[in-house]
């Protein structure tokens, strides 16, 4: 292999070497300790390793792997996301009485599976990072083998999906079939003389793997059970970087192909994202249960996204509709990972399944804590300020030049419903109620200094978000 | 491989879709969890016996390195799963999923 | 010069950061240091600031970062320093500072004193920025801070409801002002596209004509948010209620600066407004009317704060008469006296009330003048530059201001005369409160004196009321020049006489109480006369019947009536669907996967198209 290819894809060699020492590290002796410490040093080493490949430009490395602007910014975000969640998870695998060895593992398998994910284009190598991560997932939603809920929760996940994998792979099949190749740029080339029926069936086939994934409606019913059964720091994991890493394949599939650009197609993606934003928000409403709240939240998330997604598929204003896109992404995962930051904090010893009430008056017992689940929350509704916000301005920006009105009411009736469950959460959040729950409130260093990090994000992407849209509109 | 295959790809196609229907089948309405997971390996095998007829239609041997992930695939996932049945079993004492939805709302 | 500028308001909104969190905790004199301290950091920055840009009185803009920029629309934060915006700032930090330094000894007894000084740092820190905005966003930004603090101001004392009920009308009323703002605020930014403030008065220029219909309704839109903020005819009728507030509160913001922002908007903005000459007589109009009107009021008030509250009002009517004919620097000019020698007077009487256990009905008072020496003195000077008697501050701008009007037009006599009627009733009432509370029999005894943080701030005020007039504001390049010159002759010797028959009738009425033996006044009718102005020209009772009742009898009708029923009718699907929905979620995995087949099936059915 050449320097160049060595150098593009150094992240995930270094990742990949780090896995292989933990696991080394574990069976010679087991110390919590070490292993977290190794892995934090390990995911910092991946991201420095992303310098030397900037300058790279756009890198070829073997017909499995792309090196480019966008997967490289992509595995910054997932990289930041896999070190908070460890970061998180530093004493809570204490507090939970849990092996921390195997989870640490499992979470690096799982970042080095999005990562390969991201780097992909061919059918190949997107499977092998899905899987990767997929299977790594499986475990560490069961990991607290003593909760009935999760084990219900894992295998749940397991079940559906590999049904969509299933899917997923039935529908490559058929697109190999219809045009002979399996690199998405290839498939492009192809796909226009191709087979109609084919290609068509093979389209709403992989559609239906990744909308799974993606939990957008009606594949989204496993979301709020896993979220929910899963321990909080996996859900934030979860609920982040393989929705992440998905994105980017998905990008990259439609630049290669276009294929948005099919007008039925199209419009089963159009009804798919107004059924999420429609769905997501109802079916959040009166949600008590904080974890499924976030689920339910995280489907109509994922309708917004989606419209950028489809206008960039099918017209001409590609360019914004992908720096949209982007935008939205990294608004949401700050968004989200700062909620189940918060979650798993103020969770802490026992409370797996924390509930509205258990944060009354948080942001006076504890503030720090309570305003970051604040901000994130404001940042999930769209308030000005946050990153939310932008994420949205672009949002509505794209579908207003693209003249998507559907989508657009979709987004406006979504984000007005969205409000009332969010600002009652903030207001039980303010509240002062004498009678709170024992929660369990230490918070460790580490995990305060993901919590910083987190909060300094979303406010400065929301304050000053021209240096990332510059940096967006460089890359894309 | 010769130019000319014996059997047209649609065919193969239509069985690998078959073999996949049953799987799909066998998922929505088995519930014993291992029968489940048995459905789940004939999706996948539906969906390999799919990417094989591609590959011998168009002559290339992408379609049987497939094969080969999916296998693979296949395997870790049922290898994890069965671990999880096995607790499943501890924790909820019954192989039937319909027991094991204590997560509902 | 950059960082620098940036200082000025950066220092009174972290003081208010600190002390809204933690204000609570700390001893009272790091208080103290904190929120008169960053106020005085401020105005030292000015100060530092000043002879460095004088040297070379170029406009300045300090851009500190890009908001956004999608598309081709991009807002920034940046601000921007010119003559006009580096009056303001002097004004803003000086005075503030001195009311500052009034207030710690004022509210020395009040349990909530960090809550007070963390929000009069907040108002600072907002008007400031509303000063230096380079875009009107950040301006309006500026705009809605200051009247939130406002109202926490007004209600500051929030465990007595009227307070509140006070601190509401005036958010409410400025409000309406407010909206018609952000409506001018759209139309701006739909016709121009943009809201930089350069480049909103030069498009402007470059693509409307003088007097057609979109600079007409752009700018009358923004004089309604102006006249709302600035209490002038019909939305003044909260600025006598916000009297509720604690007195350097009055003096700070419903004297000196808060309500000269619609001033400040529309000197701004002149570029704008030259092109809708129609709205500029308007605004005259408005102005003088205004003034009258108030002027009237204050002469019936009772209550000592109430007077200045009306005095207020009657004296911003003469800055908008100013912008209104053209006059643009003797307007900014009389802005800056009236800041000067109003709050003068403010916190003069705030040392009356204090000293007097804390009595403001003027009924009560007299004979002070040996008893509380400097606040008699401090009445008097601010009093007589009020009343723009020869040789104060007042004198040289509110003299300027009647002058240019009788010059600039064929409305100009006609503006004059009310604006001289008004000077008149001006004097009369400003010298009626001081021959009432400083002169006659003692009523109620002083229980104590000034102290010095309030004496030397009354002290500097009556200079600056005396000798501001000499200030030369270095307005030249910045705002236009009226086409026409101040009238000098018979009508200036008018005008400089008018205040001193006001005062001598004043005496005579009184002083010698010569008011009670007009049997004009004692009639019936004289009694009615007073009450109806004393209650603001009945303006309250007026939008009482016209808009509160009629919209309260609304609400009750309304309260079944459709547009409740499709609202709760909304509320009600919404409802029924979140748990129809939920109800799908019933845990069975085997539920789930046909869930997901049936979607599936439905998107095949869609896509797929055998082709024939």
């Amino acid at each position: 292999m050449t320097s160049t290819i060595f150098h593009g894809l150094l992240p995930l060699i270094v990742l990949g070497a780090a896995i292989v020492i933990v696991m080394l590290q574990i069976a010679w002796r087991r110390h919590a300790g070490i292993t977290q410490g190794l892995a934090l040093l390990a995911l910092i080493m991946a991201m420095v390793a992303l310098s030397p490949s900037w300058a790279l430009g756009h890198v070829e490395a073997t017909p499995l792997f792309v090196v480019d602007g966008l997967s490289r910014l992509i595995s910054l975000v997932l990289l930041l996301g896999a070190l908070v969640t460890l970061l998180l998870t530093d004493r809570w695998l204490r507090w939970q009485n849990l092996e921390s060895g195997e989870f640490t593992l499992l979470l690096l398998l799982a970042t080095l599976g999005t990562l390969v994910m991201v780097h992909a284009q061919h059918a190949a190598s997107f499977i092998l990072g899905l899987e990767l991560l997929g299977v790594s997932v499986y475990t560490l939603i069961a990991y607290p083998q003593r909760h009935g809920t999760s084990v219900e929760g894992g295998l749940k996940y397991l079940v559906l999906s590999s049904a969509s994998t299933g899917m997923l792979l039935f529908g490559m099949a058929l697109i190999y079939a219809a045009t002979g190749a399996l690199a998405f740029v290839e498939v492009g080339k192809q796909l226009a003389d191709a087979d109609t029926v084919l290609t068509s069936a093979a389209t709403v086939l992989v559609v239906a793997g990744v909308a799974f994934k993606l939990s957008l409606v009606p594949f989204h019913m496993w979301t709020p059970d896993v979220y929910e059964g899963a321990p909080t720091p996996v859900t934030g994991f979860l609920a982040t970087a393989s929705k992440v890493a998905l994105i980017a394949v998905i990008i990259r599939w439609f630049a290669a192909t276009g294929l948005g650009d099919g007008s039925v197609v199209n419009t089963a993606l159009s009804s798919l994202a107004i059924a999420s934003m429609v769905i997501g928000n109802v079916l959040a409403l009166y949600q008590d249960n904080l974890k499924r709240l976030l689920a339910y939240s995280s489907i109509a998330h994922m309708g917004y996204l989606l419209i950028a997604l489809v206008i960039f598929g099918g017209s001409s204003t590609g360019d914004l509709a992908v720096q949209a896109a982007v935008w939205y992404l990294l608004a949401y995962t700050v968004a989200t990972l700062a909620a189940f930051a918060a979650l798993t904090l103020v969770a802490g010893g026992g409370n797996e399944a924390p509930v509205r009430q258990d944060l009354a008056g948080l942001l006076w017992r504890r503030p720090i804590l309570g305003l970051l689940f604040m901000v994130a929350l404001l940042s999930l509704a769209g308030v000005p300020l946050t990153a939310g916000f932008m994420g949205k301005f672009y949002l509505v920006t794209v579908s207003v030049t693209a003249q998507a009105w559907y989508l657009l009411a979709a987004l406006v009736f979504g984000s007005a419903v969205s409000v009332f469950y969010y600002l009652r959460l903030i207001y039980t959040l303010v509240s002062k109620d004498d009678a709170a729950s024992t929660v369990q409130l230490e918070v460790p260093w580490l995990s305060g200094v993901a919590v910083a990090g987190l909060l300094v994000g979303i406010l400065m992407l929301g304050v000053l978000p021209g240096g990332v849209a510059a940096l967006l509109s460089r890359i894309l | 491989m010769t130019a000319a295959m014996a059997v047209p790809m649609e065919h193969a196609l239509v069985v690998a879709g078959l073999l996949f229907c049953v799987g799909l089948f066998g998922l929505m309405l088995r519930r014993n969890i291992i029968f489940m997971l048995m459905a789940l390996e004939l999706m996948l095998n539906g969906a390999a016996l799919a990417f094989i007829a591609a590959g011998a239609r168009w002559g290339n041997a992408d379609g049987q390195v497939m094969f080969l992930f999916i296998l693979t695939i296949a395997a870790a996932e049922v290898s994890v799963g069965l671990g999880l049945v096995l607790q499943m079993r501890r924790q909820i004492r019954s192989l039937d999923m319909n027991d094991a939805s204590r997560l509902r709302g | 010069m950059l960082s620098q500028l940036i200082l000025v308001p950066t220092f009174p909104l972290l003081s208010a950061t600190l002390l809204l969190l933690v204000g609570r905790q700390m001893p009272r004199p790091l208080v103290t240091l904190l929120g008169v301290g960053s106020i005085g950091a401020a105005a030292l920055t000015v100060v530092l600031l000043l002879p460095q840009w004088l040297a070379n009185p170029e406009p300045v803009t300090v851009l500190l970062w890009q908001w956004f920029a999608v598309a081709n629309f991009s807002i920034d934060v940046a601000l921007y320093l010119d003559q006009l915006s580096i009056i303001w700032l002097c004004t803003i930090t000086g005075i503030g500072f001195l009311i500052h330094l009034y207030s710690s000894e004022y509210m020395a007894g009040d349990s909530d004193y960090a809550r007070y000084f963390a929000y009069l740092n907040l108002f600072v820190a907002s008007m400031l920025v509303l000063v230096l905005a380079d875009n009107l966003l950040l301006l309006f930004l500026g705009w809605e801070g200051v009247g939130l603090c406002s109202y926490l101001l007004i209600g500051f004392w929030y465990q007595d409801s009227t307070n509140g009920a006070a601190a509401r009308k005036a958010f409410v009323v400025t409000r309406a002002g407010d909206a018609a703002m952000a409506l001018g605020l759209f139309l701006l930014v739909a016709e121009l596209n943009t809201l930089d403030i350069k480049a909103v008065t030069g498009a402007a220029q470059a693509q409307w004509s003088a007097g057609s219909t979109l600079p007409t309704l752009a700018c009358a839109l923004l004089f309604i948010g102006a006249v709302g903020k600035s209490a002038q005819l019909p939305l003044q009728t909260w600025l006598p209620d916000a009297m509720a507030g604690p007195t350097p509160v009055s003096a700070l913001i419903h004297a000196a600066t808060m309500v000269t922002a619609g001033i400040y908007l529309l000197a701004r903005l002149n570029g704008l407004f030259v092109l809708a000459p129609d709205v500029m007589t308007v605004i005259a109009w408005v102005g003088v009317t205004t003034a009258l009107m108030a002027a009237f009021a204050a002469l019936t008030q009772f209550d000592i704060k109430r007077i200045l509250a009306y005095s207020t009002i009657s004296q911003l009517g003469y800055m908008f008469l100013a912008l209104g004919i053209g006059a643009w620097d003797a307007g900014v000019m009389h802005m800056m006296t009236h800041a000067f020698f109003k709050a003068l007077l403010f916190l003069a009487a705030g040392a009356v009330i204090a000293c007097l256990h804390h009595e403001q009905d003027i009924r009560r008072m007299g004979g002070l003048r040996r008893t509380l020496v400097i606040p008699f003195w401090s009445f008097l000077i601010g009093s007589a530059a009020l009343a723009a008697l020869p040789f104060t501050a007042g004198f040289a701008s509110k003299d300027l201001i009647l002058l240019m009007a009788w010059a600039s037009g064929e409305q100009g006599k006609w503006l004059w005369s009310l604006a001289a009627l008004g000077a008149l009733i001006t004097a009369l009432y400003s010298f009626k409160l001081i021959f009432v509370v400083f002169f006659g029999v003692p009523k109620t005894e002083p229980n104590h004196q000034p102290g010095w943080r309030m004496s030397i701030p009354l002290t500097i005020l009556a200079a600056l009321s005396i000798g501001g007039g000499l200030i030369a504001l270095p307005l030249r390049d910045v705002l236009p020049l009226p086409n026409y010159e101040a009238e000098h002759g018979l009508v200036a010797w008018i005008s400089a006489a008018i205040p001193i028959a006001g005062v001598i009738a004043a005496f005579v009425l009184f002083q010698r109480n010569g008011i009670a033996s007009i049997a004009a006044v004692r009639s019936n009718l004289g009694h009615w006369l007073a009450a109806f102005w004393r209650s603001g020209w009945g303006m309250d009772t007026l939008y009482d019947r016209l808009l509160v009742q009629p919209y309260k009898r609304l609400a009750h009708w309304w309260r079944h009536e459709p547009v409740d029923v499709a609202v709760r009718l909304i509320m009600w699907v919404v409802s029924r669907s979140h748990w129809t929905v939920a109800a799908t979620q019933n845990g069975q995995l085997a539920r789930y996967v046909t869930v997901m087949v049936l979607g599936l099936i439905l998107m095949l059915a869609l896509v797929v198209r055998t082709p024939t």
